[in-house]
């Protein structure tokens, strides 16, 4: 039997050390014994009952444990010996001494833990046990007994146990009837009326919670809307095929539509405040319409009914207007066309006449929607533009709605100095037309739009012959690209003395002035432009990244039309061109061009500007500030081009690496003007490319720079920011 | 009845089940790949990373995953082309890293520097490194800084005497193919060759030393945020001042963190050890 269990032993620890002969091979040839060491420490560790193990190579030499022990000597041990091949070839030998006794206290050990895992089990069920006679027979007649001793002092409302299917559940079923005769009485019915009183509370909470929801409902609404159109809007500047970029453009227009629904019921109280205000842009009236009635298709579709888009307008042709609000209309009359129309056909014919009845002499825009529905009974049909009204009040019902859609439709039109109509036979269908005064656009401006309708509010300018004064490089590319986009041609000077010397032959139509320029600065460049012929009407735009107004003054006094604060976006420079483009303004007209939009800019006064900055120094962890601002350097890219930016953004790096190292030097000579312009010229430049969190502190520094001490505080890590945005760079150029 | 009595148990057993799960630590949001050069075995490696991570974790709030390498060479291809958020390597390696990719020193041991050692058998008959001349000497990996390349380097430029490497992986390998007589002698660095047993540090004997460099910097690369660098540079400066940490880091060896600077490395640069 002994004899058994040792063979038994020795078969499986020769398996195991077949096992750790393969793992030490590879050691073994790789001369890496600090591998081997650890693997047979680690395994000797584990295995109780080994109480010896030797390796040795093939000459004999002990490799491991280096100990020099020989092996125990003992009766009652078992050794095994355990050759290690190669191909044949010998390798080493592991001798293993083994105490079986340590194998059987092991088991031991196992049965112990069994033992207690079992006890554990009996002990839960134990446990489930109590707990289900505690909740099913003791707590329920525990109950009942007291809820008949409620009931004898005349307290109805005392809790009974819950009906179960046990002999405790029919004492309490006939218990309840018992107490619900009971309850007839007068008692009961005072009760009752106490009862209608909370319930009265109730509604009234309840309304005003209704209240608070109407108020809060657009916004919750719009947030998440928000959140899907973001992203659709990402999406679409992926790398899509034409049929998915008509679908994600589908998204956007529904989801924008769906949002200007909501918007409803804010516009409704705008309306009626007098407080709409319209845009006249130039839009392309094909991409309205075909954005327009895209998504009713499928709805149409799975009605059965057929819908029919008939355009008697130019391909292409652009018109002045403002396209959301007439968006608007049309979604409203369209989806009211499908939602009331069973089957049969809703067509929309747009087309462009000069001869509406009571436009004389005005081109109009003609929108019909005929529809073969339902249709309105006669005495209904001026009812339908009322607020909160609807042709049948069975229609909320079947069809939903705000009934504030026909109502909207109507006063947008009327204060668009429009007309709309409505012809109905019902049981035949209805006709909604509206007419828009409308001006058509130039071919200038067409042409402008024809880049896409992300510029429908681009004031476009006739081309014009500009000078861009620009030392910075990337700057400089950035005002080149939109203005050549624009269709302007550019002549690109790297200081004052050359603008000055580029204006002297009439050529420009236009200057813009960088502030910050070597060998003669912006300032001094417009003053004496302005003691030249050519140059005393000449508008010039200065550039800048100063964003205080006071600061502009100084420019506009030096003989500067007006001040751009870089970084300035597509729109804003538009605008600046736009304004002086037009030459009967130039001799009286002075502004300065900032974005209404920008609270930063529009707000920034003295003391703003320095409590945000002291804000974002003391607090750099809990505020951090992004190293880049990827969705404005993604507009650029839609604005200009990808390859344009890119182009630029390796520039930048380039350009960045040069001044990290200026600074440095500047640093070292402790000079605190050429510190000053360093950090200057690195906010304008990192700026520019929306890398943030550089030109934050290049800003900080910039401030700073009369105090070398806290400029030496500020250097690591403005080091490390410009190393992170030249990284982000990176990254955003491949 | 007895159904009810079955839906007890099952819930009795859920609710035991989810008491246990809720046991467990949350994850953190942030997560942060660390990587560390392999000077020694994957598991020495991992034991004595896993609990530093692991308080940087409570500290700091971010996640940190070991990436451990089996070798020095695929460690530095993996830190070169900026797999690691952090890491921990040798000071060839950060200025490596800082001229690809702008790696960032973070801090360093402050209470010795890095040099390399040359180790020979106690009882051996080699008394002077002249006598290592075209004999076969094992280093842990080529490019192992101050256990190989500087050791070389030295041994060749200033000493004229060239020997023939056998790369066994390891600091540890290196001691114990000398231990085991398979080479005359063997490469390493102070630090390592302390932290041997007893049993193996007794038979070998140093018989040269290189010059000194500031040791291993922490490095970042400079895509992680800059306010999560400052935070994590300033848990680990705080690490020390706690007594069981200061333990723990001891084992990286980081007995005294301070902050590191790329300039402290530069000197490396003259010493040409590409051109090896």
């Amino acid at each position: 039997m002994q004899q058994l269990a040792a063979e038994n032993i020795v078969e499986s620890e020769q398996h195991t050390l077949s096992a750790v002969a393969e793992m030490l091979t590879a050691t073994l040839l790789n001369n890496n014994f600090s591998a081997l060491h650890e693997s047979l420490d680690a395994l000797t560790e584990t295995q109780s009952d080994w109480v010896y193990l030797r390796l040795s190579d093939r000459t004999g030499v002990e490799i491991y444990p280096l100990s020099g022990e020989a092996a125990p000597e003992n009766p009652a041990f078992i050794t095994i010996t355990h050759r290690i091949h190669i191909r044949g070839t010998a390798l080493g030998e592991i001798i293993l001494v083994v105490d079986p006794r340590r194998l059987l206290i092991r088991l031991e050990n196992q049965i112990d833990s069994l033992v207690y895992v079992v006890g554990l089990i009996l002990l839960g069920s134990l446990l489930a046990i109590l707990f289900f006679v505690e909740s099913f027979i003791s707590a329920p007649s525990r109950k009942l007994s007291h809820a008949t001793q409620q009931l004898a002092t005349g307290n109805f409302d005392v809790k009974v146990p819950r009906l179960s299917d046990d002999e405790i559940g029919t004492l309490t079923k006939n218990f309840v009837a018992m107490r619900d005769n009971l309850m007839q009485s007068d008692l009961a019915k005072e009760r009752v009326q106490l009862e209608l009183k909370g319930s009265l509370e109730a509604a009234e909470g309840a309304s005003l919670a209704k209240s608070n929801f109407l108020s809060t409902m657009s916004h919750e609404i719009r947030t998440p809307l928000n959140g899907v159109l973001g992203l659709a809007q990402l999406l679409r500047d992926t790398n899509l095929d034409t049929d998915q970029r008509k679908k994600v453009d589908t998204i956007l227009a529904s989801g924008e539509t769906l949002l200007s629904i909501i918007n409803d019921v804010l516009d409704m109280s705008k309306i009626e405040a007098r407080e709409l205000t319209f845009e006249t842009t130039v839009f392309n009236l094909k991409n309205l319409v075909s954005t327009i009635a895209s998504p009713f298709y499928n709805l149409a579709d799975s009605k059965g009914v057929n819908l029919q888009v008939k355009e008697k307008v130019a391909l292409g042709s652009a018109v002045k207007g403002d396209p959301v609000r007439i968006r608007q209309i049309l979604w409203n009359l369209l989806s009211n066309a499908i939602k009331f129309t069973e089957q049969g056909s809703v067509t929309l014919i747009i087309e462009t006449t000069e001869d509406a009845p009571g436009f004389a002499g005005v081109s109009v825009l003609r929108f019909s929607i005929i529809d073969s529905g339902a249709g309105i009974a006669p005495d209904r049909v001026d009812a339908v533009f009322e607020a909160f009204t609807q042709a049948d009040s069975s229609i909320t019902r079947k069809h939903g709605g705000t009934g504030l859609g026909l109502s909207i439709v109507k006063q947008l039109t009327e204060l668009m100095g429009g007309t709309i109509d409505v012809s109905s036979v019902l049981g035949k269908g209805s006709t909604f037309t509206v007419c828009l005064p409308c001006a058509t656009a130039t071919a200038e401006e067409a042409n402008a739009v024809s880049f896409g309708e992300l510029h429908e509010n681009s004031p476009p300018t006739k081309p014009m012959n500009i000078v861009v004064a620009e030392d910075n490089e990337v700057n400089a590319i950035i005002a080149t690209a939109f203005l050549k986009k624009f269709g302007h041609r550019v002549k690109h000077v790297v200081n004052g003395r050359l603008a000055v010397e580029a204006v002297k032959d009439d050529w420009a139509d236009l200057v813009l002035m960088d502030v910050h320029m070597p060998e003669m600065n912006g300032i001094d460049a417009t003053r004496a432009i302005r003691m030249t012929e050519s140059g005393r009407n000449l508008p010039i735009v200065g550039l800048t990244a100063e964003a205080f107004t006071d600061r502009h003054a100084v420019f506009m006094e030096a003989g500067m039309n007006s001040v751009l604060t870089k970084p300035f976006t597509e729109q804003q420079l538009a605008n600046a061109l736009a304004f002086h483009g037009d030459k009967e303004r130039r001799r009286s007209n002075r502004a300065v061009h900032s974005d209404p939009d920008d609270n930063a800019s529009a707000t920034a006064d003295s003391s703003g500007r320095s409590e945000k900055v002291t804000g974002t120094a003391e607090h750099p962890a809990s505020h951090p500030t992004p190293v880049g601002d990827k969705s404005q350097l993604d507009n650029l890219r839609r604005q200009l081009s990808p390859e344009i930016v890119s182009t630029l953004l390796i520039e930048a790096q380039l350009s960045l690496r040069k001044q990290i190292e200026n600074m440095r030097k500047a640093v070292e000579q402790k000079d605190s003007t050429y510190i000053r312009e360093t950090a200057h010229a690195i906010k304008g430049a990192s700026g520019s490319l929306f890398a943030v969190q550089v030109s934050e502190m290049a800003e900080r520094i910039e401030n700073k720079s009369a105090e070398i001490d806290a400029v030496l505080e500020l250097m690591p890590d403005f080091e490390i920011a410009v190393r992170q945005a030249m990284e982000w760079w990176h990254l955003q150029a491949s | 009845m007895r159904p009810s009595l079955f839906r007890i148990l099952v819930l009795f057993s859920v609710w035991f089940s989810l008491t246990l799960a809720n046991g467990l630590p949350a994850r953190a949001e942030i997560t942060y790949k660390f990587g560390v050069v392999p000077q020694f075995e994957p598991r020495k490696l991992a034991a004595i990373w896993l609990p530093v991570l692991d308080e940087l974790s409570k500290r700091t709030g971010f996640h940190f995953t070991m990436v451990g390498s089996s070798e020095i060479p695929h460690f530095e291809t993996a830190y070169l082309e900026g797999e690691y958020d952090f890491a921990y390597v040798n000071p060839r390696h950060a200025i490596q890293g800082a001229e690809n990719f702008g790696s960032i020193p973070l801090v360093r041991d402050g209470s010795r520097t890095l040099a390399g050692i040359l180790v020979v058998k106690k009882d051996g008959p080699v008394q002077n490194i002249k006598a290592l001349d075209g004999q076969v000497v094992a280093f842990p990996a080529p490019n192992a800084l101050a256990a190989s390349l500087v050791i070389r380097a030295e041994l060749m430029r200033l000493h004229g005497i060239v020997v023939k490497p056998l790369y066994v992986y390891t600091h540890s390998s290196a001691y114990l193919n000398v231990v085991l007589g398979r080479t005359i002698a063997g490469g390493g660095v102070l630090t390592t060759f302390e932290k041997q047993k007893p049993g193996i540090q007794n038979q070998l004997r140093i018989i040269y030393t290189t010059k000194a460099m500031p040791p291993h910097p922490i490095t970042a690369h400079p895509r992680v945020p800059l306010a999560h660098i400052k935070m994590v540079t300033e848990a680990i400066l705080d690490m020390s001042k706690d007594a069981t940490m200061a333990k723990l880091l001891e084992g990286i060896p980081l007995r005294q963190p301070v902050p590191a600077f790329l300039s402290e490395y530069n000197m490396i640069k003259g010493w040409e050890l590409d051109k090896l």
